[in-house]
């Protein structure tokens, strides 16, 4: 058998198994509090390898595999680890449906969280890295999973925080604390480089958050920094849209997403300056008043 | 026995063996159910024998994902019936329903907890040219662009091309027989029209008569070269054996149809095996009819076992033989030369092999691979069915 690392991902334990060496030193190094002693029982036992034949030496490839099962078309071997963590995702998302599961960052501060949808390309991970570099806690940077239960709650997983391209210079010139994994150039996104979640985000990562602010935030070169109010049926339609599991949870789904809606401010945000971003963010945690849960009605269309 | 390497198996046939079991064995157990596709049936038979409060809670949630995604399957199977029956109501004939969603549209126990990744339907040929049409009226079309291919469903298979439903993404088979006409054996399709039966749960739809729904179970799973789900197609012959044959004893009718139909060999394989892995107690003189119907030695059978033995499996390194591979291998070779007489299928394996290395020289590659970026960017707006 092959050495493997076992870690435990917020809710998750998941088994990586490996015969590169690359993948389980990396691996190690974005978790690595996360390390546990083999568990009897794991949530996902994933495999990295190399392809036997040709492609696992000649211009050497990487397989994903989820018992046995590879999901995905291999990839170059330097891109090993960006793979697990995107083939991660998929481990949750197309399983877990403890959660509704949506494409968003979620960052918390004075108790209050702010969930970020975004598509690729918006500026969402680069924002979201920035806020947990500037004592915002990280919850997760790509999934947000919100419990089923009426709660209005975020389970964070605090995993790394995927950068790409320019990003990582911006962010590891303007916060020298942050720490990184490899940089693995030319993957399908671009150059990228993965920033480890904060020790206090990880420490904290059994500890839920209530969202109270949805934020749809998009990166537009020297464009002002705004924010405005978003319709909360229209938040509620986005979210839905992109959410990994709604289609499966149904009106379940439906009454989680108007419970959030409600007791959320709920935002459209754009921006260039990184630096007027992260103190409109502090400013509205220390404004926004947690609502007491009567569902406030405004919905600007 | 060969299964015991198959902790899945075991459980299946003696569900209660799940009290004993140390929390390492449920580990692996979940993985040999994920890779099956048989998380959702799992939980079933486990509720149906009250044992879901011994199972412990790390596999339990994945049961119950299984079981989840598995009444989604169901609802919106029953929906896509109901819209295929408006679509094709002015055919004017019979229009039958096979396969999963046939069991689930019966509400028979082969339904329960059952993952779908397409539907069946099964149309008289003279009509098939007219559902085709009705169905593109309303939002189906066809999948396999590719002339060559459209040509080769067309010409030699039992179905349309697959379609696709524009909206919804659901993947639609057009039958108008259950084996290829070019197959060693074709049963005669008006034989199986003369026997259907109305599907309780979406009136003005069909199903096929008890015998030939165990049959073409058993001929889909033991004829087919896709052995991916062989284990819980298998498992889904067993339920049907046991509420549409144990119970009323119907074994003559069923020897008396396979024989009618040419099905005998695939009925004696899906009884020996339900008998010998989940242990149906099929009695040994319909054993000995069964076997006493195949037109040939014990030394062709002995080989078929074996490589059966093997593809039945989960596809799982913990449930590997020796032999595994060449069995599957073999499998799925034997699917193609049963489907087709070898001067039909050298031709056709030729032009598989080769078309492909050409034909980026000509035009460019329009079928998206599945990566990984692709699926991040998809963010839930999957194949929904």
């Amino acid at each position: 058998m092959n050495p493997h690392l076992n870690l435990k991902v917020g809710p998750f334990t998941v088994q990586v198994s490996s015969n590169i060496a690359v993948v389980l030193d990396g691996a190690r190094l974005l978790y690595s509090d996360r390390e546990i002693a083999p568990p009897d029982f794991v949530d996902f036992h994933i495999s990295m390898a190399r392809p036997s034949g040709l492609r696992g030496w000649w211009r050497p490839q990487v397989n994903f595999r989820l018992d046995g099962h590879a999901p995905f078309k291999p990839l170059p071997l330097s891109q090993a680890l960006p793979m697990f963590e995107w083939g991660l995702n998929w481990c949750i998302t197309s399983h877990c449906l403890d959660y509704l599961i949506i494409h968003a960052a979620v960052v918390e501060k004075n108790g209050q969280a702010l969930v970020m949808p975004a598509p690729p390309g918006s500026g969402k991970s680069t924002l979201c890295a920035a806020l947990v570099c500037n004592g915002w806690r990280l919850l997760s940077d790509e999934l947000a999973l919100l419990k089923l239960d009426g709660s209005g709650e975020v389970v964070p997983l605090a995993r790394p925080v995927c950068l790409k391209n320019e990003s990582v210079s911006l962010i590891s010139g303007r916060f020298p604390q942050a720490q990184f994994g490899p940089v693995c150039n030319d993957t399908i996104k671009g150059d990228v480089a993965h920033m480890l979640a904060p020790a206090d985000s990880v420490f904290r990562v059994e500890e839920a958050a209530k969202v109270q602010g949805v934020i749809f935030p998009r990166y537009i070169k020297g464009a002002e920094t705004q924010l405005w109010l978003r319709s909360r049926a229209y938040t509620l339609l986005e979210l839905a849209k992109q959410s990994f599991n709604f289609h499966v949870l149904g009106e379940q789904a439906y009454q989680v997403l108007r419970g959030v809606v409600d007791q959320s401010q709920c935002y459209d945000f754009h921006y260039s300056d990184l630096e007027q971003a992260l103190q409109l963010f502090d400013e509205l945690v220390d404004e926004v008043e947690p609502l007491t849960g009567q569902g406030d009605s405004q919905y600007v269309l | 026995m060969s299964f015991s390497a198959c902790l899945l198996i075991e459980v299946l046939r003696t569900p209660e063996i799940c009290r004993k079991l140390s929390l390492p064995e449920w580990d692996l157990l979940i993985r040999q159910a994920r890779i099956a596709t048989m998380m959702g049936r799992l939980y079933v038979l486990f509720e149906q024998n009250q044992l879901l409060d011994a199972i412990p809670r790390e596999p339990f949630r994945h049961l119950r994902w299984g079981k989840i995604m598995a009444d989604r399957h169901k609802a919106s199977v029953v929906r896509e019936l109901v819209s295929l029956r408006d679509s094709l109501v002015d055919l004017d004939e019979p229009v039958i329903v096979l396969k999963g969603a046939a069991y689930s549209g019966s509400g028979l126990g082969a339904g329960a907890g059952r993952l779908f990744s397409d539907i069946d339907i099964l149309v008289p040929k003279a009509v098939l040219d007219g559902a085709e049409e009705l169905l593109q009226m309303d939002g189906w079309y066809t999948t396999h662009l590719d002339a060559y291919d459209q040509r080769y469903y067309r010409r030699w298979m039992h179905e349309l091309p697959p379609m696709r439903h524009g909206k919804r993404g659901t993947e639609l088979d057009v039958h108008h027989n259950i084996l290829p006409e070019t197959a060693v054996v074709t049963p005669d399709a008006g034989l199986l029209f003369g026997r259907k039966v109305p599907l309780p749960e979406v009136d003005g739809l069909w199903r096929l008569g008890d015998e030939d729904l165990v049959l073409h179970s058993a001929s889909h799973l033991f004829f087919d070269g896709e052995f991916t789900s062989a284990l819980r197609d298998l498992d889904d012959i067993n339920s049907l054996l046991k509420e549409l044959c144990l119970l009323a004893d119907r074994w003559s009718g069923l020897l008396g149809r396979a024989g009618e139909l040419g099905l005998q060999y695939p009925l004696y394989l899906a009884l020996y095996y339900c008998r010998e892995w989940f242990a149906l107690p099929v009695p040994d003189s319909v054993m000995a009819e069964a076997r006493s119907q195949l037109p040939f030695g014990n030394l062709r059978l002995q080989f078929g076992l074996w490589t059966m033995n093997r593809g039945l499996l989960p596809d799982h390194e913990s449930c590997s033989l020796y032999g595994s591979g060449l069995a599957r291998w073999m499998l799925y070779v034997r699917s193609h030369y049963l489907k087709m007489p070898l001067r039909l299928l050298v031709p056709h394996l030729l032009h598989k092999a080769l078309a492909p290395r050409f034909e980026h020289l000509f035009k460019s590659d329009d079928s998206t691979p599945r990566t990984v970026d692709e699926f991040l960017n998809q963010l839930g707006r999957e194949k929904r069915v």
